[in-house]
């Protein structure tokens, strides 16, 4: 049952990934560890992201070209930062997203408070 | 901060260890790498910071690995979001991989056997039919007809390795021979990894078998046209893809 839960999870997990990188990156240009760490802050955990999947994810938006990137170099002694910033295609994407997203949310209310 | 020279080595191993298993291309590849590298520091420094240091220790970079997701992981999953982006090769692009790799295995036989025929001409093989040459053979004092058996054994095993090492150690090792480096072909696991010598085995196996390969690929084109994979593609789980446009 746990691992059904957990399966369940992670599939809903991937399907926001695109969604929650886009709103974050829409708030400030920022880098992948950064994103990563800030997701985990904001929801205390709920929405983890490891690496492993934030990356690659962010690598497919910027070929959809949702985003676009670029090298700044921060503190010496520390190698340069891959910063990311919101394209205006993808800030337009989020907002249709986002209002799919409510809708989907509204749905699902309704669907379980149904009585019959 | 300071990186103490132990944590700096570290993280370099971390990285080694994905880009061992990611298969792109140069720029593409120094572009993950790099993001990787600064998320290494970030994480490392942030350990350090923690337990109130101002130097980077081993046992910080260490730490920071524990708690991002491991190298290993990292490169799957690079290697299965651009397995989806990857353009899989089709029948003309791997017919002329294929003859160019016979091409290649042909002239590096002939390299192989040189030794052979040069000796052949210095002894005075006729070369005509099989009697002239078995009463060749014969004449020979037993010092040269056992250096002509030596060489000629040596020639037969190198060719047989040519042949067979061509496609399993190069696709097993590089995951790529010279003709599909040349029409800018790879060969993959279906999730995007790279592919070991157990795969390059596997998906060769019909090249060595009698006119397999014919019917392998015809195997391709009636039933897996769209997944473009021969039939031992499909049991190696392996897939053939474009890494230039």
């Amino acid at each position: 049952m746990q691992s059904e839960l957990e399966k369940w999870q992670k599939e809903l997990r991937k399907g926001s990934t695109k969604m929650a990188l886009l709103s974050l990156i829409g708030c400030r240009d920022m880098y992948g560890y950064e994103i990563t760490r800030e997701l985990s802050r904001i929801t205390d955990n709920v929405f983890a992201l490891t690496e492993s999947n934030a990356y690659p994810a962010l690598h497919l938006m910027e070929n959809e070209q949702l985003i676009t990137s670029y090298w700044k170099e921060t503190e010496a002694g520390m190698p340069p930062r891959k910063y990311y910033r919101i394209t205006p295609r993808g800030r337009a994407f989020f907002g249709e997203m986002k209002k799919e997203w409510m809708k989907h949310n509204e749905a699902m209310d309704r669907i379980c408070q149904y009585e019959g | 901060m300071e990186f103490s020279e132990e944590a700096k080595r570290e993280i370099e191993k971390n990285l080694s260890e994905v880009v061992r298993n990611i298969n792109v291309d140069g720029r593409e590849r120094a572009e993950i790498v790099n993001e990787l590298r600064s998320t290494y520091y970030e994480a490392a420094e942030g350990e350090a910071r923690a337990r109130g240091s101002d130097v980077v220790s081993v046992v910080d970079a260490r730490s920071a690995r524990a708690s991002i997701s491991s190298p290993r992981e990292t490169a799957e999953s690079f290697m299965k979001s651009y397995a989806d982006t990857l353009r899989r090769a089709g029948f003309w692009s791997r017919l002329v991989a294929f003859v160019i790799d016979n091409l290649a295995i042909f002239a590096l036989s002939m390299i192989v056997m040189a030794p052979l025929f040069g000796l052949m001409l210095l002894m005075g093989m006729p070369m005509q039919d099989e009697a002239a040459n078995q009463a060749w053979f014969d004449s020979l004092s037993l010092t040269g007809a056992v250096t002509f058996g030596i060489v000629a054994f040596a020639a037969a095993v190198s060719v047989m390795v040519v042949i067979f090492g061509y496609y399993i150690v190069l696709e097993g090792h590089f995951g790529y021979t010279p003709g599909k480096y040349v029409m800018g072909l790879r060969v993959l696991q279906t999730d995007g990894t790279k592919i070991g010598y157990k795969e390059a085995i596997l998906r060769n196996l019909s090249k060595y078998i009698n006119n397999l390969i014919v019917i392998d690929t015809l195997i391709m084109l009636v039933f897996f046209y769209r997944e473009k994979q021969r039939g031992f593609d499909r049991i190696a789980n392996t897939m053939v893809v474009r890494i230039r446009s």
